[in-house]
């Protein structure tokens, strides 16, 4: 057992709110529609330049997590790592679907369905049977074990370098996870709050804070089914009024059929009218276009058996007071989860019908939408590559006199960093028409910002149009690029709605990266803290002591991952799927034989744990970091065109023969080529399976391992079968104060 | 303790065997592996025999199990049972169904295109209705065989 059964009460606030669930929820539910009401009419009232209601009601929310975490605060041990197991199911559920409906299934996802059509769909199927999984194969068991992670039931069940590995697949999986979290917070949240992308993070570790450091688990528990009823209104009634707005319909998921119906119809015209090729355009709902079937199923399978193992997803079981409660908990969720999804694809045929219709149209660049070019000034929308946030940083290097491209290289390197990537990623020829374009502008002093648009729609957009090849200078499909997520954000406005809808959209969104982040955190800490300790040390602590740890190693979590995403070393929201995969690799073959397998023992656990986390971390770091030397090891295994591989042997060749300064550029030219893209892998790969489902062969290698070893080491103990018996059976009543798991 | 594995271990060699013989015969029959294979991709009687030899293993191995007494814990086979069939039912709707449907991606039944519907919206409300099912049946179980346990 945990061993914090009985070390302190929970605090007096936490009993109240926990006997007045229902009342709870209702109040946040009534306290959010009342303030976006309220909001509004001050907004109509006010102005929209006074008060912004989108963001009033944002703040709003902010205020009610931090309220709800601070009245949740407890010295408890017992509290802080399994919420005294006095949550009532529907609290947990309504807690994990709102960190299931993470930033990547929330508004990323109508971002990737935007972006992905059909092949989209795999974030939806993937994570929601992985909870199915979960629920039926994992949760119960550890929640009636009486462990409130799965490390310490692993430990329990195959002992202490099993805890361990446990624990450090937990921390890797979850420290992923919380990096995306809290990247995905503030990729959202700066550009809404034009803050700097830095404080976006710090201001989101600091809600993550309040929403886990008083109560622990406990409180977490609570403020997440706070988060879930935000999302679930938040996805819900702008979907609603969008498509009631639209279509007429009420129902998203109804309306959606004529929304499909009209993007086919807006597609076939534009290729009709050649504003888009047949071979750039991808057809909506037409299926393995962008990904193909054999990465989509590899994807979805990698994504389900890392979803039922997740270990921030167990948690919400742990919390619960029964197995029972703990089953419901995951059915709740997977209501709660699906009642939001289903909004979700109207949201991204919405998007995509706002593209559509202008560049069916064939407007010209000077008559671009005013939504378009409000996106562009933070780089959401971009024009052959370039945006009116790209054009100003490029017009300050112009007025700081950079005489050519390498010196305004230099310039928006030291001044716009920001803007550094989308200014390299552009071709010489837009380059040099963006630069001259700059100069103008910097030589007309004293533009003020709508002169500075007017110059970016009538001249820029003209050159740069002109220097990419659109010889007609109107909107074409290949020529434009909107961020599927700010384009989401921006439906409501540009439907003639009130910016509450678009504040609730952005209240969801931001929630659900909230969730996700303060789930993660926790699940680092818990690790760090206790996961990590022999039981000994775990059972002798004082509570004080133990709270005060696991406080710290929460703020040590949050500090390193808002460390690495402020410095930018990776994208961790694309990444995120890889914690899916890590945590299937490592943890499902331990977990699923270790509850449906008595044979399984100690040595083959740990073994299988290892091998599969191990061909993970080879496959995945493999292909990112060094993917030519992967692919010459492995070349026999890969499925790569002959085409694919000369051109990336005669990259090689111009490697050899390149001067001594080109060689780094001339080897990353190979790297890139190598690599690929993450969902579409180039050369360097097993069987063709992207980077991001190296579970599909890590799972396999886990089990066979795990099943091998065990089949030629020792059968468990008597104990052992014992404690596994305990946990796959229900607990009678024993007495007026036993076990009542039934 | 004998560092070899013994009789009984048998019953789970090959079940294991039976299953990832299916699995096999899955990835064949879905097309999955046409791609990555270095000989032209068997026809729909080899992906039926080894169903078929998959099925045999599995029931083998389950006779073995209930000759060797393992049945006689019914809760246990139960919750087994009810597991082991929504586990595979849930695998079948993420993993199968979305390629069944995508080659319907021309069909269209009132102008709405029957892949994306199908897999947008229905397969996930199945998975809920399935994890609901699953919970009321397996705490039935719970409720009429935890009586009988004690």
């Amino acid at each position: 057992m945990s061993g914090y059964g009985n070390d302190a009460k929970g605090s007096a606030g936490r009993s109240v709110i926990a006997q007045n669930a229902g009342k709870t929820c209702a109040l946040v539910v009534c306290g959010l529609l009342g303030f976006a009401a309220l909001a509004t009419i001050a907004e109509t009232l006010a102005g929209a330049t006074v008060i912004d209601a989108g963001l009033a009601l944002v703040g709003f929310a902010f205020c009610l997590y931090a309220v709800l975490g601070l009245s949740l605060r407890s010295g408890a041990a017992a509290d802080h790592l399994d919420g005294s197991r006095d949550v009532p199911a529907f609290i947990a559920g309504l807690g994990a679907s709102a960190s299931w409906l993470t930033a990547g299934t929330c508004l990323g996802l109508a971002g990737a369905l935007f972006t992905l059509g059909f092949d989209g769909l795999l974030f939806v199927l993937g994570p929601l049977a992985g909870l199915a999984l979960g629920t039926m194969l994992v949760v119960p068991f550890v929640a009636r074990s009486g462990e409130s992670t799965l490390a310490s039931f692993l430990g329990r069940r195959f002992g202490p370098v099993a805890r361990c590995l446990a624990a450090l697949a937990t921390i890797l999986t979850s420290s992923l996870i919380l990096a995306a979290g809290l990247s995905a917070f503030a990729g959202l949240a700066a550009p809404a709050f034009g803050t700097s992308f830095a404080s976006a993070v710090a201001a989101g570790a600091a809600l993550v804070l309040l929403c886990t450091l008083p109560g622990g688990q406990g409180g977490l528990a609570w403020t997440g089914a706070a988060q879930g009823l935000v999302i679930l209104f938040g996805l819900m009634v702008p979907a609603a009024a969008l498509t009631l707005n639209a279509w007429g319909s009420l129902l998203p998921p109804i309306a959606l059929g004529e929304g499909l119906a009209s993007v086919t119809g807006l597609e076939t015209t534009m290729i009709e009218n050649g504003a888009a090729t047949a071979q750039a355009l991808k057809p909506y709902t037409k299926p393995f276009l962008q990904i193909d079937a054999l990465n989509f199923s590899a994807l979805v399978a990698s994504l389900m058996l890392g979803a039922a193992v997740l270990p921030t997803f167990v948690s919400w079981g742990a919390v619960t007071s029964s197995a029972r409660e703990a089953r419901s908990a995951g059915a709740w969720a997977s209501l709660c989860v699906v009642l939001a999804l289903l909004s979700v694809p109207a949201l991204s045929v919405l998007g995509r019908l706002e593209i559509y219709r202008p560049v069916a149209e064939r407007v010209a660049l000077a008559s671009l939408p005013e939504w378009m070019v409000e996106l562009s000034e933070t780089g959401a929308a971009r024009f052959h590559g370039v945006s009116l946030g790209l054009f100003r940083a490029v017009t300050r290097a112009a007025g700081a006199e950079a005489s050519d491209a390498t010196a305004a290289t230099h310039h928006i390197e030291a001044r716009d960093p920001n803007w550094l990537g989308a200014w390299n990623a552009l071709k010489d020829p837009v380059k040099a028409a963006l630069l001259d374009a700059g100069r103008s502008a910097a030589a007309a002093a004293g533009e003020d910002g709508a002169a500075d648009r007017e110059a970016f729609r009538h001249k820029v957009l003209a050159a740069v149009a002109t220097a990419s090849g659109n010889k007609a200078g109107t909107l074409t499909y290949s020529g434009l690029e909107i961020d599927g997520e700010a384009l989401v954000l921006a439906l409501p406005a540009n439907a003639g709605l009130p910016s509450i809808l678009s504040g609730l959209l952005l209240a969801a969104a931001l929630s659900s990266a909230l969730a996700l982040a303060g789930a993660a955190a926790m699940s680092v800490a818990i690790s760090l803290s206790h996961d990590l300790l022999p039981p000994s040390r775990q059972a002798s602590g004082r509570g004080a002591g133990r709270v005060l740890a696991l406080r710290l190693a929460l703020m040590l979590a949050l500090a390193a991952a808002g460390t690495a995403v402020t410095a930018g070393i990776e994208d961790f929201t694309a990444l995120a799927p890889l914690a899916f995969s890590i945590a299937a690799s490592a943890l499902f073959p331990a977990v699923v034989l270790g509850i449906w397998c008595k044979r399984a023992n100690a040595w083959g656990a740990v073994a299988g744990m290892a091998a599969g986390l191990a061909v993970a971390l080879y496959y995945a770091a493999g292909l990112r970091y060094g993917p030519a030397g992967f692919f010459e090891v492995w070349s026999a295994l890969s499925d790569a065109a002959p085409a694919t591989v000369k051109k990336l042997s005669q990259l090689v060749s111009d490697w050899e023969a390149a001067a001594p300064d080109l060689k780094a550029a001339a080897w990353a030219a190979v790297e890139a080529q190598a690599r690929g893209a993450l969902l579409d892998p180039g050369p360097a790969n097993w069987l063709g399976i992207s980077s991001l489902a190296a579970a599909v062969f890590a799972v396999p290698v886990g089990l066979a391992v795990m099943i091998l070893v065990s089949l030629f080491t020792p059968r468990p103990s008597a104990a052992m079968l014992e404690f596994l018996d305990r946990s796959r059976r229900p607990v009678r009543e024993t007495g007026p104060f036993g076990p009542t798991d039934l | 303790m004998p560092l070899w594995p013994v009789a009984e271990d048998f019953q789970m060699i090959e079940l294991i065997l039976g299953l990832l013989v299916l699995l096999m015969a899955g990835v064949l029959g879905t097309g999955l592996a046409d791609g990555v294979l270095p000989v032209p991709a068997p026809g729909l009687g080899s992906v039926a025999a080894l169903i078929m030899l998959g099925l045999v293993l599995i029931t083998h191995s389950l006779y073995r199990h209930r000759r060797d007494g393992g049945m006689s814990d019914r809760f246990w086979m139960r919750t087994a049972g009810t597991a082991g069939a929504m586990s595979l039912l849930t695998a079948l709707l993420a993993l199968v169904a979305p390629l069944f449907f995508a080659p319907l991606g021309l069909l269209k039944i009132g102008g709405f295109p029957v892949s994306y519907y199908v897999v947008a919206e229905a397969l996930p409300i199945c998975l809920v209705i399935l994890i609901f099912h699953f919970v009321r049946r397996q705490d039935d179980i719970e409720t009429v065989e935890g009586d009988r346990e004690t």
